[in-house]
């Protein structure tokens, strides 16, 4: 049964893509563990602001509960809300597709209408499977930047402030505690 | 008169410090400190000379 669904006109494309998203990904990941050990120990500076013709972006601590909560509600607005907007138009676009050929949308629908043969066969089950790793990624991916940025948020503060209010004719003064 | 304070992050705690300046409170009479746990930054101590 499964073997009759596959297309040998695209079958073998999967093995070399495959092979190298695999290998190309782990390399990567461990040369950015490498690069990002020594980034920290060097506290090597990074942007915190930018004015461009797409957007204006700035570090800023978000809520990585409300990165899932949007992501939940609406593939993308997780990417959205942190200002990752070529991911969230990336997520949401596909979203819309993915929404439009699976027929989910009409097939929740029937269902609150209690038709539960109609909901069923309305579904288009090929357009359907991509649902999960779509909520997948857009949920991870919105939340773990989400966190991430917040961790450069906090350097970004601490840098400043050691850089700005540290002077080294600062002096406590002895004296009386006033409540 | 020093005054000191300790704060979790934030970035009202920049626009205080700012107003504090606007009022005279210059940043050598301002001293920042950052406090970590074992792996981040959770807040400050922030002191002040007036």
């Amino acid at each position: 049964m499964a073997k009759d669904v596959l297309n040998t006109r695209w079958l073998l494309i999967y093995i070399p893509v495959y092979i190298f998203a695999i290998w190309d990904s782990y390399r990567t990941t461990v040369d950015l563990n490498k690069i990002y050990v020594l980034a920290e120990r060097e506290n090597h500076r990074f942007n915190s602001f930018s004015i461009g013709a797409m957007e204006i972006n700035y570090l800023d601590k978000r809520n990585p509960i409300l990165s899932v909560f949007w992501s939940v509600l609406m593939p993308g607005l997780g990417q959205l809300y942190i200002h990752r907007i070529i991911g969230a138009f990336f997520v949401i676009i596909w979203a819309v597709v993915f929404f439009y050929y699976s027929h989910l949308l009409e097939g929740i629908s029937l269902l609150f209408s209690g038709k539960i043969q109609q909901a069923t066969s309305a579904l288009d089950a090929e357009w359907l499977l991509f649902f999960p790793s779509l909520y997948g990624f857009a949920i991870f991916d919105s939340y773990m930047n989400t966190v991430e940025n917040n961790k450069l948020v906090e350097r970004e503060q601490k840098n400043f402030f050691e850089k700005m209010y540290q002077h080294p004719g600062f002096r406590i003064g002895k004296g009386k505690k006033v409540k | 008169m020093q005054i000191f304070s300790t704060f979790e992050y934030s970035s009202y705690v920049e626009l205080a410090i700012s107003e504090l300046e606007e009022k005279g409170i210059g940043k050598e009479d301002t001293f920042i400190v950052p406090i970590n746990n074992r792996t981040e930054t959770v807040g400050f101590l922030i002191a002040f000379i007036e």
